[in-house]
């Protein structure tokens, strides 16, 4: 079903709009959030949030996008999650990859975080517009999908020291980049 | 357990972003998926198949049979599931993104493609799934119009195909929006807001190529 017949169950409240987003973008859900949580009831939670989620904000919201809106959702659940299970239900990699970032950007609660986030996050969008395609999108598989290294090398038929390259130096030049534009390194 | 402020912040960029991430993979892959491919379907004949795969982006639909153009993608529920799609035709994928729009954070679109027009005509054009065509006089020239002033486009697809599109406007470098339909057929009026320079723009939202037959913009 096209994306904007799924968006019109939703405005019309038909739940029907639930079964087919699990029939379309199920499985990309549960993705995002298993790489960020270990458990499979978790994952399975996270889901069922998110689709809950959707129909509360679907209508008004008219996303252009279901598949990225959806994402976002299922992976801002996953995150919030992860911040208060255990260690033995963190996936190692999403670990590995926060821990990465943290390089860029130490981790610390200012005053206005969601503020804080939107403005880092355009910065953050403008810099990776700036980049390559195969940069961009390696950098997007490791810290927004939370792939690993090992999936990203397979998808895109790298070798892996050639992700952890093109990781490495995206990093330093976005902290660069930040930096350069005000944002307190 | 801190969490990245970074890993948060990114929940801000953009969309179209988060869909190229989704269905981007490698031309090098992609022509060795495609060279597998090529060798399978030659083995069974399915050559139609192969040439198919070539229509992906934006280009002249002219002189291509439409059937070629508007055969769905192979995109089972469960392939789109997973966040991958089939992949792209034998050249690189590209993305390009028009000059004409000065800032894409609001807009939608996975890559955004140039059509000059002749006259007022607009030709056979194809365009693939949530890339944009703009509409242009010669040499990237747009419409000058006056505060009040209105312009108008009409097109159709080709014979038997619906279609998904969002039309909308540039004006002076910024996109505003129109209408979405799904339609065989499109038309709609700006009125221009302010003097300026103006360019139609249509977007594909569906999930295989949309091919205008024709139309005109006056």
């Amino acid at each position: 079903m096209e994306d904007e017949q799924i968006i019109a169950l939703y405005f019309s409240r038909d739940e029907l709009a639930i079964r087919e987003t699990d029939e379309k973008y199920g499985r990309l859900c549960f993705q995002i959030a298993n790489h960020l949580l270990q458990s499979r009831q978790d994952c399975e939670e996270c889901v069922n949030d998110a689709y809950l989620c959707l129909w509360k904000q679907i209508p008004p919201q008219h996303p252009r996008c279901l598949m990225a809106f959806l994402g976002k959702i299922t992976r801002n659940l996953a995150l919030k999650r992860l911040e208060y299970a255990s260690a033995a239900k963190r996936s190692p990699d999403a670990v590995i990859s926060l821990s990465e970032l943290e390089e860029v950007l130490p981790d610390r609660q200012p005053a206005d975080s969601a503020a804080d986030d939107a403005s880092i996050g355009r910065l953050i969008d403008a810099f990776l517009r700036q980049q390559k395609a195969d940069v961009r999108n390696v950098f997007l598989r490791r810290y927004w999908f939370f792939d690993s290294v090992s999936e990203i090398a397979a998808r895109y038929h790298f070798s892996e020291s050639k992700v952890k390259s093109i990781l490495f130096r995206t990093r330093s030049k976005l902290r660069q980049y930040l930096k350069k534009e005000g944002v307190d390194v | 357990m801190k969490n990245s402020r970074i890993a948060h912040a990114m929940q801000f960029v953009g969309d179209d972003l988060i869909a190229e991430a989704c269905t981007h993979t490698s031309p090098r892959h992609s022509r060795l998926l495609l060279a597998a491919a090529c060798a399978a379907l030659v083995l069974l004949g399915g050559v139609s198949c192969a040439v198919y795969r070539a229509y992906w982006g934006a280009g002249s639909a002219a002189g291509i049979p439409p059937a070629d153009l508007t055969r769905p993608f192979e995109t089972g529920s469960e392939a789109v599931a997973s966040g991958e799609e089939p992949p792209p035709p034998a050249e690189e994928v590209t993305y390009p993104k028009s000059s004409l729009i000065a800032d894409y954070t609001d807009v939608y679109a996975v890559a955004s493609v140039c059509v000059p027009m002749e006259e007022a005509e607009i030709p056979a054009t194809y365009f693939s799934p949530n890339y944009m065509v703009i509409f242009t006089r010669p040499e990237e020239a747009g419409w000058v119009l006056a505060a009040g002033d209105s312009l108008s486009i009409e097109f159709t697809l080709a014979e038997g195909q619906t279609c998904t599109l969002d039309l909308g406007y540039i004006q002076d470098g910024v996109y505003h929006d129109l209408s979405s339909a799904r339609a065989a057929a499109f038309s709609d009026t700006l009125t221009a807001p302010a003097d300026g320079t103006y360019y139609f723009c249509v977007t594909n939202r569906t999930s295989e190529n949309a091919v205008i037959q024709g139309g005109s913009i006056r």
